[in-house]
């Protein structure tokens, strides 16, 4: 498979250096950090080999500095489905079994939710360098657990918040931090989809196990499975945690024995005054899924990867010159020629943030192509490598985690949450307090 | 509709009119905001004054009233319009005819300059002044910079002229590549502009016949494209338009009336 220039591809401005003082989870995804790892494989153990368990390992089987060494699973059929991708790997049932192979560095966590914290701590605690799947846990004490045991632990931990590693997405964070839509003024998150989000069950007592993301036991159900990718968005683009959210949730359509909702409309405040509502409904798919950031002079819709300006359209380059001019850099804009004639009002269809920009309808549950999952995971095995850390990316997947669980207990309780001092790690607004 | 953003890490103002003279403004100015804004507010005013003025489409233009009745008796003209058309009748003459705003017989044009009228004695002929207005507006912008001491900026008036004043804020001039028209990406050269104007002339896939050879009345399909650069930004407006369309024998007869600017011809097929 031939391999993206994963940076060149982003374009943006000022080269690398720039672009890890703003992002600086990037890090290995540089090409001085993959000159550091170059001929070295990190050592892997994949626990959980469900379907996202096997997107992963999918994508590990392309990259050159990793190697897989053992696979686990308690369910017999998916862990032969890894063991025919992996005929080499060690294979285990039992996840502590793995943890004491000395010839592991790295574990990568692809388990049901309610699973993610104890065998988090675990593997730090067997001093392996971590990558859990989103959300982080299903309750706000384990995901703390989680990062107070990553702090102690001097090791690597990733969650799979894969937007962080999204070219589309972050070109959009720097356009937006550059000012281009104005002052951020609103957010509106949804996800729309019209399936039952079950998976087929060969026999009634595997229910649960394998429609885990249905029951309160083991999963948070939209909140934590879809939300906390586009919460995470929110508190990207404002660089600001909210301090307050309220919601209803129920169940509306989809009356089938199931616990977690399947509708939900929320409200989360910051400090400034924003509101960020969060809306999923799956029995229908009018709307899809967005993430739409409205600005007093335009709105970036990153899902979509295009944006839109209030009131009229700049010529083609100026955009580019500002944007340089505002990196302190200082090239070459190509925009003269023969006359330019603008879109009408009308006909304004907006403006695509890449030239290329991959989509998705949101539908499945599994993953999507070219939405950052490559690129988090290929960072991983270089970070295994190196033993770096990825700053920043534990505390922006910690509170949109977090986030999403207070979501639920405002809908639960119907009352408006106030964001618990206790559950305040030190990241942005809540650094300090 | 005109839409600002200052940047204020940058000290610098950027404006953008759109839908006028068929085309759009964009201009990044540095200094400091209310100053910037306060020059942006003159631009705005000035072009739409201009736009209003030198539109021959717009029915209550005073080039539309001269198109509409300068057939039947002589038509008085303000006096701005006036050196206007003077100016216009000069380089007519410098560019040996091939920049012509009747686009069809400048012979059927009368000036009485004692009077300051204009006549077109019978003959349905039509002024056109799109070969000249961008170029006048942008000497317009150009004095509004110089009265309110902007000394940092850059005009972008619909792509095809672009005034540049001093330099881009981190480098010693504004750097404007021209763009292959049929190839987007490709660019044909990079300009370092600074205190002078680039203008660009040339047949696109979306703008074809919009050139048209004022003595032969037959509109240019060559693909080719003409900028040129110039401390005169109405020298560089008129010349792009006039190289567009000369035979290969007159292009040195113009470019040696025009010492000061400095043309490039790009063939495209």
């Amino acid at each position: 498979m031939e391999r993206r220039n994963f940076i060149k591809e982003i374009g943006l401005m000022g080269g690398s250096s720039l672009l890890i003082s703003a992002f600086p989870w990037l890090y290995s995804c540089t090409s001085e950090a993959q000159k550091e790892v170059k001929g070295e494989k990190a050592r892997l153990g994949i626990i959980g080999t469900g379907s996202r368990g096997l997107y992963h390992i999918n994508h590990l089987l392309t990259l050159q500095n990793v190697e897989i060494i053992a696979i686990c699973d308690n369910y017999a059929p998916h862990l032969q489905n890894a063991v025919a991708l992996c005929p080499k790997a060690k294979s285990f049932s039992n996840y502590h079994d793995l943890l004491e192979l000395s010839d592991i560095d790295g574990v990568l966590i692809a388990t049901p939710l309610y699973e993610h914290a104890h065998i988090t701590i675990d593997a730090l605690k067997a001093g392996k360098h971590v990558f859990c799947e989103k959300s982080m846990s299903n309750t706000p004490d384990d995901c703390l657990a989680m990062y107070n045991a990553y702090m102690d632990s001097g090791k690597v931990l990733y969650i799979g918040q894969q937007r962080l590693f999204d070219p589309k997405y972050l070109k959009a964070i720097e356009m937006i931090h550059s000012g281009i839509i104005g002052d951020i003024t609103g957010m509106r998150c949804y996800w729309f989809r019209n399936n039952d989000w079950r998976r087929s069950v060969d026999h009634p007592s595997l229910e649960r196990k394998i429609n885990w993301r249905l029951y309160k036991e083991y999963s948070g159900g939209l909140m934590t499975e879809l939300a906390t990718h586009q919460l995470q968005v929110g508190n990207w683009v404002l660089k600001m945690i909210p301090e307050t959210v309220m919601g209803f949730g129920d169940i509306v359509f989809w009356k089938d024995g199931r616990e977690v909702y399947d509708n939900v409309s929320l409200i989360y405040h910051y400090g400034n005054g924003v509101n960020m509502t969060y809306e999923s409904i799956i029995s229908n798919k009018f709307n899809g899924l967005e993430e739409q950031i409205l600005g007093h002079k335009g709105t970036m819709e990153l899902e979509k990867g295009k944006y839109y300006f209030e009131d009229v359209k700049p010529a083609p380059g100026i955009l580019q010159l500002i944007n340089q001019i505002e990196h302190n850099i200082f090239d070459n804009v190509a925009f003269a020629g023969p006359s330019w004639v603008p879109e009408t009002a009308l006909a304004y269809q907006g403006e695509f943030i890449m030239d290329k920009v991959s989509k998705t309808d949101g539908a499945s549950s599994v993953g999507a192509m070219n939405d950052g999952s490559l690129e988090l995971v290929e960072a991983f095995c270089h970070a295994v490598i190196t033993g770096k850390k990825a700053e920043n990316l534990v505390e922006e997947a910690y509170y949109s985690s977090v986030l999403a669980l207070l979501g639920i207990q405002a809908m639960e309780e119907q009352c408006i949450v106030k964001f618990p001092d206790q559950y305040k790690i030190p990241y942005l607004n809540f650094a300090t307090s | 509709m005109s839409y600002t953003y200052y940047y204020k890490k940058s000290n610098m103002l950027h404006g953008s009119l759109l839908n006028i003279m068929g085309t759009g403004l964009d201009a990044l100015m540095i200094g400091k905001e209310e100053v910037v804004s306060s020059v942006w507010d003159a631009i705005v005013l000035e072009i739409k004054r201009l736009h209003h003025m030198l539109n021959r489409f717009d029915t209550s233009s005073e080039i539309s009233y001269i198109n509409n009745n300068a057939c039947i008796y002589p038509v008085k003209v303000s006096d701005e319009l006036w050196r206007i058309l003077l100016d216009t009748g000069r380089y007519h003459q410098q560019t040996l005819g091939y920049f012509d705003i009747t686009l069809s017989d400048y012979t059927r044009l009368y000036f009485d300059k004692e009077n300051h009228s204009v006549f077109f004695d019978g003959y349905r002929i039509s002024l056109d002044l799109g070969g000249y207005a961008k170029g006048y507006a942008l000497k317009k912008i150009q004095e509004i910079f110089l009265d309110s001491d902007i000394r940092q900026a850059l005009v972008n008036f619909g792509n095809s002229s672009v005034l540049a004043v001093g330099s881009h804020p981190h480098g010693k001039s504004w750097n404007i590549g021209v763009e292959h028209p049929f190839q987007p990406k490709v660019q044909l050269k990079i300009f370092e502009l600074s205190g002078n104007s680039l203008s660009t002339s040339g047949n696109t896939s979306q703008h074809k016949n919009h050139i048209i050879d004022p003595h032969s009345g037959v509109f240019i399909s060559e693909k080719k494209m003409v900028s040129v650069v110039s401390t005169n930004c109405i020298d560089a407006e008129v010349l792009t338009t006039a190289l567009m369309v000369a035979d290969s024998e007159s292009v040195g007869k113009i470019q040696a009336n025009f010492p000061g600017a400095a043309s490039y011809t790009f063939n495209l097929q």
